[in-house]
């Protein structure tokens, strides 16, 4: 496009209305500043958790470490804590992260829920919504950006310059795509000023890698997409409406669709079959570890078998002639029978909670800014999927964990009076702590590339029907 | 259609036909002007008047005839035609924020023609007697009078081969209105066509070499100026719209 481009020329003619209008620039500017206090209260909400959590890691470190000479089987249900190390971008977006938790209690025998989250710890007003600058880019400036995009065109149809034009010899799109081009220049400079100021305090706090930069220029991109198709969206349908009440009504319906309704509504529709809730989860995986057996009993007959293949195999009569404890041996084979059955469990659940969320992906297809909010918390690690992610991390250790310590039950306890007996503490404090490793930055791009692809799908969509025009 | 301007008339109507709403509002019009002449349209409200300059335009698309500028389809070839037009609405509207010269300047790109001279858009301005002190005032201060030469220096700026006025004095004083007739005169004497409607009949009368009176669509009267005075315009006019006639007291 060159200077001489008449879509380029409105567009400018457009930014030189905007920037003559004091009113505007006004509301630009307490935009940015809402979103600066957004930041920084959602940045200061982020480093206390991070703070919380270092602490209550050091507490729990020194916890398990401290634990005396002791039998391993009272060390696998002592437990440890697993802590969910807050993506680097959870304060631009925090996403799902206020209502799932942040850690996980680690033991023997059990996969706990995560706990502590901040809503669940939040008073009872500030869990109405976490105020954070993708809240604001997500539901205020698409609505600021539609109804000044629709102003424009119907400004210059009810002040009859629009009419002047199109008898100069622009073209209806032209004029269209001019106005689209405006608005979308000023929703690429304020996303990118949003995006500067996540980086300024990146910079100031922890430091900026290559991976936040591409993160960020990636969020700026599906931001600029989103508004994108948000202004030719009111363009579309400006051109189509009567007068500018009539544009003002139809768009604020649209936005309460858009941004209120369908994201709340939405879930509940697409779920056919409700999700099995905790109580419900924990209840089927107990009645089916009741019927499995008790591992802390070595003469529970429901392991009869099992004793059996563990004599044949050391070529012995009694489990007291074994080279090994099989008190040990059951703990071992009881958790791997109980980690089975969790870990059926938990695959139907995510089989549920997958299908759920990707009927919501394909809602996107009817709501850009759906597709927004899924690809915005996919790139700030803050989606479920990062949350299950951080949850087969922890159960991953927990597993090996226990193990462990069962192997130490099985190899330096003897049968002979079991319970009587201690480890050493040297054992455990050898024991790797649990570490959370955020997902890769390829990852979160493989899990945001579908949303991003539909918003271009819907920004080609809407640049059709802005080039075709409204009705009028 | 080839896109080079033929020889003929400069506007042409033909056997035109428009359809609002179920109601006719064009049936068969025809007319044609010559370039240098000028051709202005009356007739009381909703007859039509405005909807035949919007076709010529392009904006509405004949029921059925057609219409050419300097041989050019609008409707087929609506950017192109629009680039030989100068058009001046009931209420020039400008850019509030803009000032006269900025308007023109910006107008004229948008329709793709050339960008002039700072010196040569105030040359214009004085042309159509635009007052140059307020040549680089915001138009958010200009009188409709003011706002009208602008869109006049505007057709001038782009050396427009057809004039299409819509209700050009609604508003003017009698001395601006004067003026106008006077810059109209002078574009049609350098070859540009003039069509004007209008409800303003002495000024029809001082601009126009052929004056047409519209009935129900069509033009019931086409007649050349100098075989009628403004007062047997109106009573022409008053015929045409069924009124009763009232004789012109005698001096």
């Amino acid at each position: 496009m060159t200077l001489r481009s008449p879509v380029l020329l409105v567009a400018l003619q457009e930014w030189r209305y905007v920037c003559r209008q004091r009113l505007l620039l006004w509301l630009f500017g307490l935009l940015l500043v809402t979103v600066a206090i957004a930041l920084l209260q959602s940045w200061q909400q982020a480093r206390q958790l991070s703070e919380q959590q270092q602490a209550m890691q050091q507490i729990v470190d020194q916890q398990w470490q401290q634990q005396p000479d002791r039998h391993p089987h009272r060390v696998a249900h002592f437990g440890t804590f697993a802590f969910r190390q807050p993506s680097a971008l959870g304060f631009f977006d925090p996403g799902v992260d206020p209502q799932v938790g942040n850690s996980l209690f680690l033991e023997a025998h059990r996969q706990n829920p995560a706990n502590f989250s901040a809503a669940g710890q939040a008073s009872s007003l500030s869990r109405l919504g976490q105020f954070s600058p993708a809240f604001v880019l997500q539901v205020v400036l698409p609505l600021f950006l539609m109804l000044l995009a629709a102003a424009a065109v119907l400004r210059e149809r009810e002040q009859l310059t629009g009419r002047l034009l199109l008898a100069q010899g622009l073209a209806g799109w032209q004029l269209r795509l001019g106005k689209v081009l405006a608005y979308a220049g000023l929703a690429c400079l304020m996303v990118a000023l949003v995006q500067l100021q996540v980086l300024l305090v990146q910079v100031v706090t922890i430091g900026v890698s290559t991976e936040l930069l591409v993160s960020l220029f990636g969020l700026w991109l599906g931001y600029c997409l989103a508004l994108l198709a948000c202004i030719a969206l009111a363009v579309w349908l400006a051109d189509g409406c009567r007068d500018t009440r009539q544009a003002l009504l139809l768009l604020t319906a649209l936005w309460l669709a858009l941004v209120v309704v369908m994201p709340r509504v939405m879930p509940f529709w697409l779920q056919p079959e409700r999700l099995d809730s905790r109580v419900l989860f924990d209840a089927g995986v107990k009645a089916e570890l009741r019927a499995m057996g008790d591992s802390h009993n070595p003469g529970d007959p429901a392991f009869g078998r099992f004793r059996e293949q563990v004599l044949e195999r050391y070529g012995v009569a009694r489990v007291e002639d074994l080279p090994v404890n099989y008190g040990g041996l059951l703990m071992q084979e009881g958790e791997r029978l109980s980690s089975e059955v969790f870990e059926r469990h938990y695959a139907r659940l995510q089989a549920q909670r997958t299908a759920q969320e990707q009927r919501l992906h394909w809602t996107a297809l009817i709501n850009p800014l759906l597709a927004l909010q899924q690809f915005s918390m996919a790139l700030s690690g803050t989606d479920p999927a990062a949350f299950r992610d951080f949850e087969q991390q922890a159960e991953a250790y927990r597993y090996e964990l226990i193990q462990q310590l069962n192997h130490l039950h099985t190899h330096q306890i003897a049968f002979e009076n079991d319970r009587g007996q201690r480890v050493s503490q040297a054992h455990w404090q050898a024991m790797p702590m649990f570490v959370h490793q955020p997902e890769q930055l390829a990852q979160l791009w493989m899990r945001s590339a579908l949303p991003l692809a539909v918003l271009l799908l819907w920004c080609l969509l809407l640049g059709v029907l802005c080039y075709r025009g409204g009705r009028r | 259609m080839s896109d080079r301007v033929e020889s003929g008339p400069a506007l042409q109507a033909q056997a035109l036909c428009q359809r609002f709403a179920g109601q006719a509002i064009l049936n068969g019009l025809s007319f044609e002007v010559e370039p240098g002449e000028a051709l202005c349209l009356l007739g009381h409200n909703g007859v039509g008047k405005t909807t035949t300059l919007n076709h010529f335009l392009g904006f509405h698309q004949p029921l059925s005839g057609f219409v050419r500028v300097m041989g050019l389809c609008p409707q087929q070839q609506p950017l192109q035609v629009r680039r030989l037009i100068g058009y001046v609405p009931e209420d020039a509207a400008l850019y509030a924020h803009l000032n006269a010269l900025e308007n023109i300047d910006y107008f004229l790109a948008a329709g793709g023609q050339p960008r002039p001279a700072l010196e040569q858009l105030l040359v214009w301005l004085e042309q159509v007697g635009f007052p140059l002190e307020a040549a680089r005032r915001p138009a958010a201060g200009y009188s409709k009078g003011m706002r009208q030469k602008v869109v006049l220096a505007l057709a001038l700026a782009k050396q427009a081969k057809v004039l299409l006025l819509d209700e050009p004095t609604t508003g003017l004083d009698p001395r601006s209105a004067d003026e106008l007739a006077q810059q109209i005169l002078d574009l049609k004497s350098q070859g540009v066509a003039v069509l004007a409607v209008t409800h303003d009949l002495l000024w029809a009368h001082q601009v126009a070499d052929h004056l047409g009176i519209m009935q129900a669509g069509r033009l019931q009267d086409l007649i050349a100026r100098e075989h009628l005075q403004p007062h047997e315009l109106a009573d022409r006019l008053f015929r045409a719209s069924g009124r009763l006639v009232v004789e012109e007291p005698a001096i």
